[in-house]
């Protein structure tokens, strides 16, 4: 039963080719895929620096040197764009306030729908941030201790200076209290100080005598000066002489006037004595206040002498007191630099991921790919199995004699097998959105379209298969392996960036990944009909020759089902028979029958004719080439008995 | 209208790489015949039938269609104008042609469809060719469960659902019982006799002998001839056959008497080939009384295209390929 099996299986030779090759066609095309490839994949990174730093020049250059493909953006819509559209994996976007030690941030664009390369993505474009942030962290510890010893001989120099002012003004401080000493030892009193008070009243004792003189004498003298002068005014003869003597007159009272003033002055003898006493008296003690104030000049000299010198010291060390604030201030500012604190040590550089997709829900991510991965391998199987069922049916020779067109027959069975696959989503989707969030009608336009687009090309696919196949096992292997081919030079299981470069490019022409791709975008991205109206054009395009593709195919298919019977015809031999006298004759078994009856003379007249007929026919319609030469032989028994060997040797293959 | 052709074959030959399938067959079709083509398996009935209406190219030659146009006969190559002439037949292959999952009446209505027919047509057609099929009460029946003469008859039916002209059966009788075989022969000669021709291939020769207006033999690729049944048996086989049983059975005598005749013994009958059967009779008869046998059968087999099929293929081909015979009693 086995050797059965075996034989059925391999003289089907389409099932024979589509179970044998199918399998290794497929490990031959993904390992083709993936040849050569490894874990570290070509990633194409976005970047968009608004203002050229140390920072974002460092980090660009260590991604191109780490053979990440760097594209610069101008504005950070485009660098995001780019990530939406898949020509970059991630998009960086470097803080524009990034500026001297301040933490710098920057921003991860990244594509989560891609949930399997993006994690990985952020693990590596965070580990090459953390390697710059590591250089930063270095490089802001060292300029730390560079400013902690910059502060450290600040505060010595400071200390030197702090510590001699302190001398100086211990100096100081000797110095004024030396000063003070020196002032409390100056007389601010004299007792005798009174007695030129009494001096002084004894003076204007010895001042009113003169006087009360003067105030009697003087208006005498007035008088007489007034008489004068009245008579040397209403005197107009008067002679020179008479004038002459009014003015002697008026001399010697002048004289009188000035010696009473004087004997005023000089008053009585005993007070002038006691005046004389006291003045004595006064001089002695104005002696004594000369020597005071002559000590308390000298005492004033040394004191200010001592206060110059310490107020020069007070101005040294005010001046070093500054010197010292001026230091401790830069000491101060230079240890605390710019805001410099241990979060932006330890955390030089801010990183926030953000997510392109509309929304954050793993589900979703993998529900666009999971969706197009649903409608390719149904799409596929089903319209397959029903070409090919319907081709392999009886009915098949009715249909293809029937009138109508290939096209519109490719059309209806199209239309048929859409609208079961267009029903068995609308149940799909329904059933999903009890489990996955789906963002199916955030943007239900180019979804439905793209889902629509989809159904029909894989549906034409798999009517393509059904009509290359032969036989239902066949249909279904060769979409698998289609499907299964399709699948793994996706992004479903092993990111395309994994594959080798020629993969990479051929993967741009893989349907099941445009499809998807544009689904997600649409799904999760939000584009508009409009967006991606381009690809739409090109996959109506691909539909369109789809179709005549299908309908030639059809075509094609027709043709050789009228022409399976060529093969059996072609190797189908119908040996004539040899008629010898009455008897026909269809094998060797016969032959030797009908010679073995033969008489002598039927043989001389049938066989024995110069070309040998029986050989002839043995040769040309039996086509034994090796009895028929050895049957060249005019004699009967030897004819037979040769002919018995043969069938002795050969006997059980031949029927007669 | 006999004798007016419908298909006229020049020169056809057909080839499958080296192999002569078919040699210069040349030959017209008559309008209203029924045309039998007879010859071995791989003689090239079925290429032929199948070039016929353009399913299969000729490498060389050509095959006429003669439509009836408005404006009068119009001679169309098949191979150009597959479609044109498409809805004029109807054609059975030899295995059923039909969806096994639908029922009879689904059918008749989806290939009815599938030639341009309106639903009123295809009922009217349906009901018609239910009655004549013997199938009205299984018209909702699943074509699966239908017996072997059932299938064969939707199959015919079906061929027959766009009311053609012409009704071309492969093997129509293939894999049928007598009674089975019977029916469907009853059903073609309705269908010609409401005016359709019908082109058909059989190995059941004899049969093909009552029902076909003429007979066409293919052997090796080549037409060895085309003509009515009666005309082909006068041609091919005047050698008829007697058989002879007696009691007790002693034909040593007749053996000895009948030198020079094609005579031997199978059983208990004396089986006695001649083109002169009266006269052979009567000297078996007296033969017979001499010798004192008693007659307990005689038989008289008269030619028919099994002797034909065995003059021209030869005697051991022919049994193989060729359907039991019925003998005709002549006793």
């Amino acid at each position: 039963m086995i050797v059965k099996n075996f034989k059925l299986l391999f003289r089907n030779k389409e099932s024979a080719y589509t179970i044998i090759f199918g399998p290794i066609l497929i490990i031959l095309l993904v390992s083709f895929a993936f040849m050569g490839a490894s874990d570290e994949y070509t990633v194409n990174v976005g970047t968009y620096v608004p203002e050229v730093t140390d920072l974002s020049e460092r980090t660009i250059k260590t991604l191109n040197k780490n053979n990440y493909l760097v594209s610069v953006y101008p504005t950070e819509e485009t660098c995001v764009s780019s990530v939406e559209s898949g020509s970059t994996h991630a998009c960086l976007v470097f803080s524009q306030e990034e500026s001297g030690d301040e933490t710098v941030p920057i921003t991860f664009y990244l594509d989560f729908s891609r949930t399997n390369i993006v994690y990985q993505l952020l693990d590596d474009l965070s580990a090459e941030v953390d390697i710059q942030a590591d250089a930063i962290r270095s490089q802001l510890a060292l300029s730390t201790l560079q400013r902690m010893e910059t502060a450290a001989i600040i505060v010595e120099e400071s200390y030197t200076t702090a510590k001699s002012a302190a001398e100086q003004l211990a100096t100081i401080s000797g110095n004024l209290e030396a000063a003070r000493g020196a002032l409390t030892n100056i007389p601010t009193r004299n007792e005798n100080i009174t007695d030129l008070r009494l001096l002084k009243g004894y003076h204007h004792g010895l001042a009113q005598n003169a006087k009360t003189i003067s105030d009697l004498v003087n208006p005498i003298f007035d008088e007489a000066r007034a008489a004068l002068h009245a008579m040397e005014t209403e005197c107009g003869d008067c002679t020179e002489v008479v004038l002459n003597q009014a003015e002697a007159v008026e001399d010697k009272i002048e004289e009188a006037e000035t010696e009473i003033y004087r004997i005023t002055e000089e008053t009585t003898d005993k007070q002038l004595q006691e005046a004389d006493l006291l003045m004595r008296s006064l001089i002695g003690e104005v002696e004594i206040l000369e020597s005071t104030i002559r000590n308390a000049t000298t005492s004033g000299v040394v004191i200010t002498e001592n206060v110059d010198a310490s107020a020069a010291d007070l101005d040294n060390n005010v001046r070093a007191v500054e010197q010292v604030v001026t230091k401790l201030a830069y000491a101060k500012d230079f240890l605390r630099g710019d805001d410099l604190d241990a979060d932006t040590i330890t955390t030089p550089i801010s990183t926030s991921v953000v997510s392109i997709t509309v929304t954050d829900d793993t589900l979703s991510f993998a529900y666009p790919y999971l969706l197009m991965l649903v409608i390719m391998f149904i799409g596929m199987l089903l319209s397959s199995m029903m070409v090919v069922t319907d081709k392999i049916s009886q009915a098949a020779f009715r249909n293809f004699t029937t009138p109508t067109s290939n096209a519109f027959y490719v059309f209806i069975s199209f239309l048929t097998a859409f609208i079961l696959l267009a029903a068995e989503v609308i149940v799909m989707l329904g059933i999903s959105s009890f489990f996955i969030a789906q963002p199916l009608f955030l943007n239900p336009l180019p979804t439905f379209t793209l889902i629509s687009v989809a159904i029909v090309l894989f549906t034409f696919v798999g009517m393509i298969i059904g009509y290359l196949s032969n036989t239902q096992e066949a249909a279904m292997i060769s979409s698998i392996s289609l499907g299964s081919v399709l699948l793994f030079v996706s992004n479903l299981i092993i990111p395309i960036e994994g594959m080798t470069g020629l993969v990479q490019k051929l993967t741009a022409l893989n349907p099941y990944i445009v499809l998807s791709e544009l689904l997600k975008k649409s799904m999760l991205y939000g584009v508009t009909t409009g967006q991606i109206v381009q690809q739409l054009l090109v996959l109506a395009g691909l539909l369109v020759v789809l179709l005549f593709l299908t309908a030639l195919i059809r075509q094609r298919m027709k043709k050789k089902y009228f022409k399976q019977d060529e093969p059996v015809l072609v190797k189908m031999h119908i040996p004539a028979p040899l008629r010898l006298g009455n008897t026909y004759v269809y094998g060797p078994v016969d032959l030797m029958a009908t010679l073995d009856k033969m008489t002598r003379e039927e043989f001389t007249e049938l066989v024995q004719k110069p070309n040998n007929s029986i050989a002839q026919w043995v040769a040309k319609e039996l086509r034994l080439k090796v009895l028929a030469h050895r049957l060249r032989t005019t004699s009967k028994e030897k004819m037979i008995l040769r002919l018995d060997r043969y069938l002795k040797r050969h006997g059980k293959k031949l029927k007669r | 209208m006999p004798g007016d052709a419908v298909f006229t074959l020049k020169n056809v030959n057909k080839k499958y790489g080296p192999k002569q399938v078919l040699q210069n067959v040349s030959f017209d079709i008559n309008r209203g015949e029924v045309l039998g083509l007879i010859g071995a398996s791989g003689a090239g009935k079925t290429t032929l039938l199948h070039m016929l209406v353009g399913f299969i190219p000729s490498s060389s030659g050509d095959i006429i269609f003669k439509q009836h146009t408005r404006k009068g006969l119009k001679d169309r190559n098949v191979l150009h104008n597959q479609h044109l002439i498409s809805k004029t037949y109807g054609f059975a292959s030899q295995h059923p042609s039909f969806y096994e999952k639908l029922t009879v009446i689904e059918n008749l209505h989806y290939f009815g469809g599938m030639y341009g027919q309106t639903t009123e047509t295809v009922d009217k057609n349906a009901k018609t060719l239910l009655g004549l099929m013997g199938l009205k009460s299984n018209m909702h029946l699943l074509a699966q469960h239908l017996s072997g003469g059932m299938k064969r008859r939707l199959d015919i039916a079906c061929a027959l659902i766009h009311n053609p002209s012409i009704l071309i059966l492969d093997e129509p009788t293939a894999d049928l019982d007598p009674v089975l075989r019977n029916q469907i022969w009853d059903i073609i000669k309705t269908i010609n006799a409401k005016g359709t021709t019908v082109i058909l291939s059989s190995h059941h020769l004899n049969e093909l002998d009552t029902l076909c207006s003429r007979i066409a033999i293919i052997k090796d690729g080549n037409l060895v001839d085309i003509d009515t049944p009666e005309k082909l048996k006068a041609k091919y086989s005047s050698v008829q056959e007697i058989m002879i049983e007696s009691f007790p059975g002693n034909y040593e005598k007749i053996t000895k008497y009948l030198k020079g005749v094609d005579i031997h013994q199978e059983g208990t009958s004396l089986i006695i080939k001649t083109t002169s059967p009266e006269t052979v009779i009567s000297q078996v008869l007296a033969i017979l009384k001499k010798q004192k046998e008693s007659l307990l059968d005689l038989k008289l087999v008269k030619p028919n295209l099994d002797n034909v099929f065995v003059e021209i293929y030869g005697k051991k081909k022919a049994k193989k390929e060729i359907a039991p015979v019925n003998t005709e009693d002549v006793a």
